[in-house]
C-alpha cells in the first residue's frame, strides 16, 4: 500500500527535494507544506500537491488527520540564543495536532552526535558543547521524544549526513570546484569512508518508517553501504562530466612548524568555542547579542584573509547509530535516478541551462 | 546629538546617520559598519518591529525608534539608510527629501525606469546612494582593466549566470511582490547585471529574447539574450538567472584569447579558463577595490560620507545605475510580451 505522507517546511532543499524523490518514482501519496505560497510553483510543477500549513491548532489538527507518517524538516533561522524557544514552540504545537498512533520522522543532523568542526573522524561526545546547533538538535531529539511519549506518537529522529543530491547546495559546491579545476586535493585516503548520503536514502529511509518495520528511535541516516571518499569523487566527475585529476593525500599533516602553531591555538580557542557558546552565552541572551554585536563590529575593521590551496575535507568514519539508507543506493543506481530527476525537473520548469558553464566546449 | 561614544567632541565632526529598517542585512552588516567608523554617530535605528529594536539595542546598545517619532529624527540626520522593504519606502523618500537629509538606499532601488527617475528627481544629483555596493569589487576594476585595455583582445560575447535553488519563502517577505519588488532577477540577480553594466558602459541595451517562470509577480527563472552596444561593437548577452535550479555561476566574458570566469564571492579570483572551463591561472592585476562583503560597504559608505561632507567625489548614484534599471524593465516587458 502507498503510504500517505504530510512534509512540513517542504520549502527547504531537503524537504523540496524528497518530495521530489518520492513523487518521481511514485513511492508514496504526499502533501508538501510550507509557511509561504513562495515555492508554490515547484510544487505545481512537479504535481505535487502544495499547502500552507494552517496556524490554527484545530485546523491543523484536520489538516494532519489523514497522514500515516508526519515528515518534518523545519529548522529554526534565528539567533542561536532563541532557537531552542523557537523549536519548541513549533514542536509543541505540531504534536498537539497528531492524532496519537501516527508515525512522526523528526529530521536532526549528525551534528548532533557532537563532533566539532576539526574532527577529522566523527565522534560521539556526551555534551552539548560541540556547537549551538548541536545543541539545538540534541534538544529537538529530546523534545520530539517526550512530546511523543506524551501524545503516543511513535517519534524517529534521523541524524542526517551530509545531503547530496542536483538541487543541493552541497552538490552545486562539488560541481563549482570539480568542473572548474584541473585538479582537486582531498584529505585523507580514497579508501576512507564517507558521511554523505543522496536523497533516494533519505526517501528509501522514510518508506522504511512508512512500512512499520523499525522501532522508534535515533537513526543515521547515509549511503548503504556508506561510500568511500574515491566514490564520492568518482561520481562527481561523472555527474559533472570533468576530468578532474583527484589527489587524495591523506592524514599526514604537510604543514610547517609555524602553521602547525597557530592552527594548534586556533583548535584550543575553538575547543572552548561551543561550550562558551552552549553553556554560558545560549543562556544569556543579552549578553550573546551583545557578544555577537561586537564581534560584527570588529569584523568591519579585520583585514580579509588570504586564500591559500583549497583541500577538500570530509567527515570521515562510521556513526554511532543504527544506519538506515538505500540499500541499492550503488553509486551507478544513483547517478541514474538522479539523472532522471534532473530530467524530470528541468522539463517540468521548461528550462534549457544545464549545469555546465557557459561559452565552452561542454556547454 | 549624544557623545555616545565619550570620545570627547569627536562627534561634533561626525556625521550623523540613522537606520530606517533593521532587517537581518542591515542588522548583520550595515549597522556594525557604521559603528565601526569613527567618522559616524549611528544615532537611531527605526523599525516597526519592537523586539527586533531591542535586540539591536542589546547587540550594539543603538537606540531605537519606532515610526510614530520619526520625523524629527530625519530632519536632525545628515544621512539615512533606508532599509525597509522596496514596496514600503515611498514615504520615507518623501520625508527625507522634505527635509534635505540625503539617503543610502539598499537595493532594489526600482522596478521600471519611470519609478528610477521619479525617485531620483526628489534628491539632488549626489544625495541618494544606491546600495550596489558590488561595484566596488575589486574583481569588477581587475576585469573592467582587462577589457577596457584589451589584455586578452576584444570582447565576443558575455555569459551572465546565477542558479542558487532555494525555495525558503523568508517568513512572508519573498512570496509578496508589493513587498519584496518581484522575485530572484531584482533580489540578487541585479547585482550581476549591474556588475556586467558597470565593467562595459554601454550606451544602449535591447533584450532580444527573455523566457520568466513568474508566478503572482515573482520571478524564479529567467533565460534571456541581451544585445549590448559598446562603443564600437555590440555583444550578444546570455542571462540565465535562477532560485529553482543550481547551476556553474558568475560571468564569463570570451575575448579573442581566452574565457575570464568573474565569480560571485568577492574573495574568489578573476580566473582564467580554457574552452572546457579549466583553470589556466588567475588575473592578478594592480587594482584596488574590496575583497569581502564588509570591505565593499565600507568603501560604499565611504564615499557617500565624503560627498555628504567634503561635497566632492562620487557616490552610486541613480544616473550610474539608470541602465540597470533599463534592462530589468525591458526584461519584464520582453516576458510579457
Amino acid at each position: 500500500m502507498i503510504p500517505r505522507i504530510a512534509i512540513i517546511s517542504a520549502s527547504s532543499q531537503v524537504g523540496a527535494s524528497t518530495a521530489l524523490y518520492l513523487r518521481v518514482f511514485k513511492k508514496a501519496n504526499l502533501i508538501a507544506y510550507s509557511r509561504t505560497a513562495y515555492p508554490a510553483p515547484f510544487f505545481d510543477a512537479m504535481g505535487i500537491p502544495h499547502r500552507i500549513l494552517p496556524i490554527d491548532r484545530d485546523a491543523q489538527r484536520e489538516e494532519l488527520a489523514q497522514f500515516d507518517l508526519v515528515v518534518d524538516f523545519s529548522v529554526p533561522h534565528a539567533e542561536f540564543w532563541e532557537n531552542k524557544a523557537i523549536l519548541r514552540a513549533h514542536l509543541t504545537g505540531l504534536f498537539e495536532s497528531l492524532r496519537p498512533g501516527t508515525l512522526f520522522i523528526s529530521m536532526s543532523t549528525q551534528n548532533a552526535f557532537g563532533f566539532r568542526d576539526n574532527d577529522v573522524f566523527i565522534r560521539k561526545r556526551l555534551t552539548d558543547w560541540a556547537s549551538p546547533y548541536c545543541s539545538l538538535k540534541r534538544h529537538g531529539e529530546r523534545l520530539a521524544r517526550r512530546l511523543g511519549r506524551k501524545r503516543r506518537v511513535q517519534v524517529f529522529n534521523f541524524r542526517l549526513s551530509q545531503v547530496h543530491g542536483f538541487l543541493q547546495s552541497v552538490s552545486h559546491r562539488f560541481c563549482e570546484e570539480i568542473s572548474g579545476s584541473k585538479s582537486l586535493m582531498v584529505a585523507g585516503l580514497a579508501t576512507d569512508r564517507v558521511n554523505t548520503m543522496f536523497i533516494s536514502d533519505l526517501g528509501e529511509a522514510i518508506l522504511q518508517i512508512a512500512s512499520g518495520q523499525l522501532r522508534p528511535g535515533n537513526y543515521s541516516v547515509l549511503s548503504v553501504p556508506q561510500w568511500t571518499q574515491e566514490q564520492l569523487y568518482r561520481y562527481y566527475q561523472d555527474w559533472c562530466r570533468s576530468d578532474c585529476d583527484v589527489v587524495f593525500i591523506g592524514h599526514k599533516s604537510r604543514s610547517t612548524l609555524a602553521a602547525r602553531g597557530i592552527s594548534h591555538l586556533a583548535r584550543a580557542v575553538e575547543k572552548h568555542r561551543g561550550f562558551i557558546d552552549v553553556a554560558i552565552l545560549q543562556r544569556l541572551p543579552r549578553i550573546a547579542a551583545r557578544a555577537k554585536g561586537i564581534h560584527r563590529i570588529r569584523s568591519f575593521t579585520r583585514q580579509p584573509a588570504t586564500q591559500g590551496p583549497v583541500v577538500h575535507r570530509n567527515l570521515l568514519g562510521k556513526p554511532p547509530l543504527p544506519i538506515l539508507g538505500d540499500p541499492r543506493g550503488s553509486p551507478t543506481s544513483v547517478l541514474v535516478r538522479e539523472r532522471r530527476m534532473e530530467e524530470t525537473w528541468l522539463s517540468a520548469l521548461g528550462s534549457a541551462v544545464h549545469y555546465s558553464p557557459p561559452l565552452t566546449s561542454e556547454a | 546629538m549624544g557623545d555616545r561614544r565619550g570620545d570627547g567632541g569627536l562627534s561634533q565632526e561626525r556625521v550623523s546617520v540613522g537606520v530606517i529598517g533593521a532587517g537581518s542585512f542591515a542588522q548583520n552588516n550595515h549597522i556594525p559598519c557604521l559603528l565601526a567608523r569613527p567618522d559616524v554617530e549611528l544615532a537611531w535605528v527605526c523599525d516597526s518591529n519592537t523586539s527586533r529594536l531591542r535586540k539591536i539595542k542589546s547587540m550594539y546598545g543603538v537606540e531605537g525608534v519606532t515610526t510614530g517619532n520619526l520625523e524629527k529624527r530625519i530632519m536632525d540626520a545628515d544621512i539615512v539608510l533606508i532599509a525597509v522593504p522596496y514596496g514600503v519606502r515611498d514615504c520615507y523618500y518623501n520625508l527625507c527629501a522634505e527635509h534635505d537629509t540625503a539617503v543610502y538606499v539598499e537595493k532594489p532601488f526600482a522596478r521600471t525606469l519611470t519609478e528610477h527617475d521619479a525617485i531620483a528627481a526628489l534628491f539632488p544629483k549626489q544625495a541618494l546612494t544606491i546600495g550596489f555596493n558590488r561595484r566596488t569589487y575589486r574583481n569588477l576594476w581587475a576585469v573592467k582593466t582587462a577589457f577596457s585595455e584589451e589584455l586578452f583582445g576584444a570582447l565576443r560575447r558575455v555569459a551572465i549566470r546565477q542558479g542558487f535553488f532555494g525555495l525558503s519563502g523568508w517568513s512572508g517577505f519573498r512570496s509578496d511582490a508589493q513587498l519584496s519588488g518581484g522575485g530572484i532577477l531584482i533580489e540578487s540577480g541585479i547585482h550581476l547585471i549591474d556588475t556586467l553594466i558597470a565593467i562595459t558602459n554601454p550606451s544602449a541595451v535591447n533584450i532580444e529574447q527573455c523566457r520568466m517562470k513568474i508566478k503572482e509577480g515573482i520571478d524564479y527563472h529567467t533565460e534571456a539574450l541581451a544585445v549590448f552596444s559598446l562603443s564600437t561593437t555590440t555583444i550578444e548577452v546570455d542571462i540565465e538567472i535562477s532560485s529553482v535550479q543550481n547551476f556553474a555561476s558568475g560571468i564569463w566574458f570570451e575575448f579573442d584569447r581566452l574565457i575570464l570566469h568573474y565569480p560571485i564571492l568577492p574573495d574568489v579570483p578573476v580566473t582564467l579558463r580554457d574552452a572546457k572551463n579549466r583553470l589556466q591561472g588567475r588575473l592578478d592585476l594592480e587594482v584596488s577595490g574590496a575583497t569581502s562583503v564588509a570591505e565593499s560597504l565600507t568603501l560604499t559608505w565611504n564615499d557617500c560620507i565624503k560627498v555628504h561632507r567634503m561635497a566632492s567625489g562620487s557616490t552610486i548614484t541613480p544616473a550610474d545605475t539608470r541602465m540597470t534599471t533599463e534592462v530589468l524593465d525591458k526584461l519584464v516587458a520582453e516576458a510579457s510580451s
